[in-house]
């Protein structure tokens, strides 16, 4: 992943597109036909909330190679000497409006052009406003835009924390891409009506490697780094929960302030990038975890082993400290079965 | 060479002994007050008759009085004495160092101080003597004791055993005061107020070198003590070093961030010193960052914070 810290937005354009309705041709996107006025706040604005979000959020993408998006063709244009900015946002925005339905939101659709660690960048944002914000186009030139006045509106509310980005930048062999669906609290996937019909794009890396490599790190972060048993247990359950839950997606910032106690955060994520695994929100897919989804087994000095079920952790299994470096693991239930251990 | 020789060649000498010290007291003031070490410099060239009667009495040949020129720094706390090598290491070549404390028994209490036997590594004038000097380092404590014990032990050869046990009793006082200027030192510098005042200049130093020069002072004084949380620690000490290295790394991407933000009203706290300790706990542990973030400034100031110092 790129250092974000060095994104830099030089122009801007932002349209607007609105909802769908059934009745198709009584709406149509509103076109800017200059680049938007930047002032600094402008600019730092744009560039504040797409670090912010690509650093916690992003999945590496590829362009899909048999899409009819004309995105991909578009966005190799720009990042290669085409000077126009408006004939090709323009036609982005005309994508979206086409590839949106009466579910999506309405919104703005913004493309940046900039750089990245010094080379060309650009991004493609789509903002989503609440209902009954309205645009305030203006003319410069004679040409229509939307006003810095209604950008600074936009900035200055939460309406338009919801956005969904395309990040695109000149790689070393050819064009790099990022997608970013940043839900505040929620976690999932880009939509795919995004990611796949408007950016023609899909996700580049494979989830259930990246969910065993995140869980393998994790357990071996536990056993190494963190020295209370009892803390230890609940963060062995916690990452079993993590995995068993409804939620399509990891993010590893998340989990940590969820889970973990605060003076643990920073090194559960050290441990992370030192093993090469996922730092950064990851698709979830458990098929090669499965197994180990089922029981959590604790491991004593003396060849002594408890397995347990995650959800009996701290019930009627409890796991404590003596201070002396000594474990106890108590167990309660009914003795059922004794048995030699089996291969 | 006989007395008369020795006498006649420190005559001719002195004055250079005495530029030398000088130079080097002058040295070790400023490169004090640029580390904001607190201590007192003083310096003197050697008195001729106690050159005479060091030569005279004892086996010390002249070149080998390496106290012709001699330098003392008084600190007030024997905290300072690992800056003050610091210092020492970075203007001169140390030949010789002594730990005068280190060399006593454990139930042993008497002269205390760090001698070291040094030479310039350049010389700050072309005229001084490239010759080797004695550099004393006491504490308040310490440089009162060695005083007293050289009138009444040193030079008056007659005291009695009574009056060397209570220049011992003494010494073993002293030391006990030391580790109270400590002690009381490190308590002031923990109370809230003082820790703000601390970290404020701290704050303000810094950023009229990498931010922007005017700033609401006002403003400063009423977000500091708020804002303290970030730091991570109430030992100011530690974590102005901590702090400092941050800055130094960071210097350029701190000037290019507020190079950005003079025109930019939306982040108040970026026109504002205090902005430097929330970019430092950015930087250093984004979880602590949101753990310790005051709730009264809001999430939208703390989100703009994120976004000008993204997670690595």
């Amino acid at each position: 992943m790129p250092d974000y810290t060095s994104l830099e937005i030089t122009t801007l354009i932002v349209h607007e597109v609105p909802s769908r309705s059934r009745d198709v041709n009584e709406v149509a996107p509103t076109l800017s036909e200059a680049e938007s006025p930047m002032t600094r706040e402008v600019r730092n604005f744009f560039e504040e909330r797409l670090r912010a979000t690509l650093s916690e959020a992003a999945f590496a993408a590829v362009a899909d190679e048999d899409t009819d998006s004309p995105i991909p063709a578009l966005v190799d244009g720009l990042l290669n000497g085409d000077e126009d900015l408006v004939v090709p946002s323009q036609r982005m925005a005309t994508r979206l409006f086409d590839v949106q339905t009466g579910v999506n939101s309405p919104g703005l659709i913004a493309v940046a052009r900039g750089t990245l660690d010094g080379r060309a960048m650009l991004a493609v944002i789509k903002l989503e406003k609440e209902h009954g914000v309205r645009v305030r186009p203006e003319e410069i030139d004679g040409l229509r835009t939307l006003s810095v006045e209604h950008i600074r509106d936009l900035m200055l509310t939460e309406k338009t924390r919801v956005f969904k980005t395309g990040l695109f930048w000149a790689g070393d062999d050819g064009t790099e891409i990022v997608v970013c669906d940043y839900q505040r609290q929620v976690t999932h996937t880009v939509a795919g009506f995004f990611l796949r019909d408007f950016l023609g794009c899909d996700l580049a890396t494979r989830a259930d490697v990246d969910t065993r490599t995140f869980m393998q790190a994790v357990e071996w972060w536990i056993n190494r780094d963190v020295e209370s048993p009892e803390d230890r247990s609940a963060y062995s359950v916690a990452l079993i929960s993590e995995m068993n839950s409804q939620r399509t997606t990891v993010t590893p910032s998340a989990f940590a302030s969820t889970h973990l106690k605060v003076k643990h955060r920073k090194s559960f994520l050290e441990a992370l990038s030192a093993a090469d695994a996922p730092t950064k929100r990851f698709v979830k897919d458990t098929a090669l975890v499965e197994s180990q989804l089922r029981r959590i087994r604790y491991d004593v000095d003396t060849g002594a082993a408890v397995i347990a079920p995650p959800d009996t952790i701290g019930d009627s299994v409890r796991v404590v400290s003596h201070g002396d470096g000594r474990t106890q693991i108590q167990v309660d239930g009914r003795l059922q079965r004794v048995q030699g251990k089996r291969r | 060479m006989d007395l008369e020789q020795v006498r006649s060649r420190y005559q001719e000498e002195r004055p250079g002994f005495e530029q030398l010290a000088r130079a080097a007291a002058d040295t070790l003031r400023q490169a004090g007050a640029e580390a904001r070490v607190p201590f007192q410099v003083e310096w003197r060239a050697k008195e001729i008759a106690s050159l005479l009667k060091k030569t005279l009495f004892g086996s010390t040949k002249y070149q080998r009085v390496i106290d012709r020129a001699g330098v003392r720094i008084i600190l007030e706390s024997v905290t300072d004495l690992c800056a003050v090598d610091t210092l020492v290491a970075r203007h001169f070549h140390i030949i010789k160092k002594q730990d005068k404390a280190g060399a006593l028994d454990r139930n042993e209490f008497g002269y205390g101080g760090i001698h070291y036997h040094l030479e310039f590594i350049a010389l700050p004038y072309d005229h001084l003597p490239n010759e080797r000097f004695e550099l004393q380092v006491h504490t308040r404590a310490q440089a009162l004791w060695a005083t007293l014990s050289h009138r009444i032990a040193y030079k008056d050869q007659g005291v009695g055993g009574a009056d060397l046990r209570a220049l011992h009793r003494l010494a073993a006082l002293l030391e006990l005061a030391d580790l109270e200027v400590v002690r009381v030192r490190q308590e002031a510098d923990r109370s809230p107020r003082r820790l703000a005042a601390n970290v404020t200049a701290l704050l303000e130093s810094h950023y009229v070198v990498v931010g922007l020069e005017r700033y609401s002072r006002e403003t400063t004084t009423a977000l500091v003590p708020l804002l303290l949380p970030l730091m991570g620690s109430n030992n100011f000490e530690t974590w102005r070093d901590d702090f400092e290295a941050f800055v130094r790394q960071h210097e350029e991407r701190l000037r290019s961030i507020y190079a950005r933000y003079r025109e930019d009203t939306r982040n108040l706290l970026m026109s504002q010193p205090e902005s430097l300790l929330v970019l430092y706990s950015r930087a250093r542990d984004p979880f602590a960052f949101s753990d310790r973030w005051p709730e009264q400034l809001g999430e939208g100031l703390r989100d703009s914070f994120v976004g000008i110092w993204p997670d690595p």
